[in-house]
């Protein structure tokens, strides 16, 4: 069974309906870090996620009539971040594609990272590995593992089921255990 | 039956000590008798160690200043959307001003053409109605808007168990991908169709239902023809996990006799 807001924040977003600016703000003070990690996770640098999360709370300020309350405020909240990170991407991939015509398929097959290089921290080695995922399988990682959410919410956030968010948790463990190897023979 | 992609799929959460006892348990008993689940748990357990050890937030790596003012650069971007808004409006007040300064034969025209067609309308809502009209006023009686939305289910949940069928029955030609084109051209449809549910009265039941075909069928239709087999797949054990065609089944069996069928 799917948890409304809390009673706290069901006040806060009642009082922002109204026009309540400080509620609006607290609401945004409460989860803008974890709508800027939602969003880091898909897009990767730190310039986009925070136009993704700030437009996220552009967009909640305006459909803020429309949320029923039927899941969590934060759920709801980073749907709409995964959407317009995923939009997002889709115009990179496509501004990619033009400049990439452009260059041959050895230059293109370069980028891929396949093992340590010198002078690089532990926490630098996985993110490379982990931002090398593929979307859904990196977003799944994150949101799972790094922000805590559960099985549910992120299969509610992704608009999936929740055997697909195993599936993908998995498969994206398997290859980052793959591309972190080195790392662990090491210990 | 338990399968080993079963025990994978789960290994996460078991490591984690996030599954029910009973599940634990099972999967404790698993990797006692098999190797291969064993080694997948060992490597799982070493990557979530590593993961755990090293992995911080991207918002730790923003200054304090930063989350500081966030609240407020939201404020100042919805100050300036709406400005925007505003400025949006305007040539629609620019629109009536054209249409004030019209000249006075074509503003005559228009204003006559509008008043044949009201006066038209009232002398149609006016006619008294033959027997035979009365009689079929009687017969078929305007649907209220609940009936509407019930016949509107009753026929989303038919198409929904066709696709769902067709999802589930789908079996690749030999040595070609799987083709489900027209799956995925059903699918948006759907997704379409369960959109406009969001709106209206649905007991929470309904409304859990339809969403959760709406993620199966956005699947469907943003698989991508390279991965088609193995996400249709995947597609597939989401709907049997999920229970979806029982689930419609039993939605079914509440709408369709709103329509007296």
């Amino acid at each position: 069974m799917p948890a409304g807001p809390s009673a706290e924040e069901e006040q806060l977003i009642l009082r922002a309906r109204e026009g309540s600016r400080d509620a609006f703000r607290c609401l945004v003070e409460r989860h803008m870090k974890s709508a800027y990690n939602v969003a880091y996770s898909f897009v990767n640098d730190h310039h986009g996620a925070e136009e993704v999360a700030q437009e996220a709370f552009i967009r909640v300020y305006q459909s803020l009539e429309s949320f029923r309350g039927d899941s969590e405020f934060s759920t709801w909240l980073y749907r709409i971040v995964t959407n317009l990170s995923l939009n997002r991407l889709k115009q990179i991939r496509r501004r990619q594609e033009r400049e990439v015509s452009s260059l041959t398929e050895e230059h293109v097959g370069s980028v891929e990272y396949t093992g340590a290089m010198p002078g690089m921290e532990m926490s630098e080695h996985i993110e490379r590995a982990l931002h090398e995922l593929p979307t859904m399988q990196r977003a799944v990682v994150i949101l799972r593992h790094v922000d805590g959410l559960s099985t549910r919410q992120v299969s509610r956030i992704l608009r999936c089921s929740e055997g697909t968010v195993k599936t993908h948790l998995f498969r994206g463990l398997e290859k980052m255990k793959k591309k972190l190897d080195y790392l662990q023979k090491d210990r | 039956m338990i399968t080993h992609s079963y025990i994978r799929r789960r290994l996460y959460e078991y490591i984690r000590g996030e599954l029910p006892p009973e599940e634990q348990d099972v999967i404790e008993r698993h990797l006692l008798t098999c190797k291969r689940c064993r080694i997948a748990h060992e490597q799982m357990t070493l990557t979530i160690q590593v993961l755990s050890g090293d992995t911080s937030l991207p918002s730790e790596e923003r200054s304090v200043e930063f989350w500081n003012t966030f609240a407020t650069r939201v404020e100042e971007q919805i100050q300036r959307t709406r400005g925007a808004v505003v400025q949006k409006e305007t040539p629609i007040s620019d629109a009536f001003q054209w249409i004030l300064g019209m000249r006075w034969r074509t503003a005559l025209s228009i204003v006559g053409g509008f008043a044949a067609i009201a006066a038209a309308f009232f002398l149609w809502q006016g006619h008294p109605a033959t027997p035979d009209n009365r009689q079929t006023e009687v017969a078929m009686p305007v649907p209220s808007a609940l009936e509407r939305v019930d016949e509107r289910m009753a026929q989303y949940l038919r198409k929904s168990q066709t696709l769902l069928v067709g999802l589930t029955n789908k079996r690749a030609a030999a040595g070609r991908p799987v083709d489900i084109d027209a799956e995925r051209e059903a699918s948006r449809a759907l997704v379409n169709e369960a959109r406009l549910f969001r709106h209206e009265p649905l007991d929470p039941r309904s409304a859990r239902l339809v969403g959760d075909l709406e993620r199966i069928f956005i699947e469907v239709a943003n698989t991508e023809p390279s991965r088609r087999t193995a996400d249709i797949d995947m597609i597939r054990s989401g709907i049997r996990q999920e229970n979806l065609l029982f689930k419609v089944r039993m939605a079914q069996a509440r709408f369709e006799p709103a329509q007296g069928k």
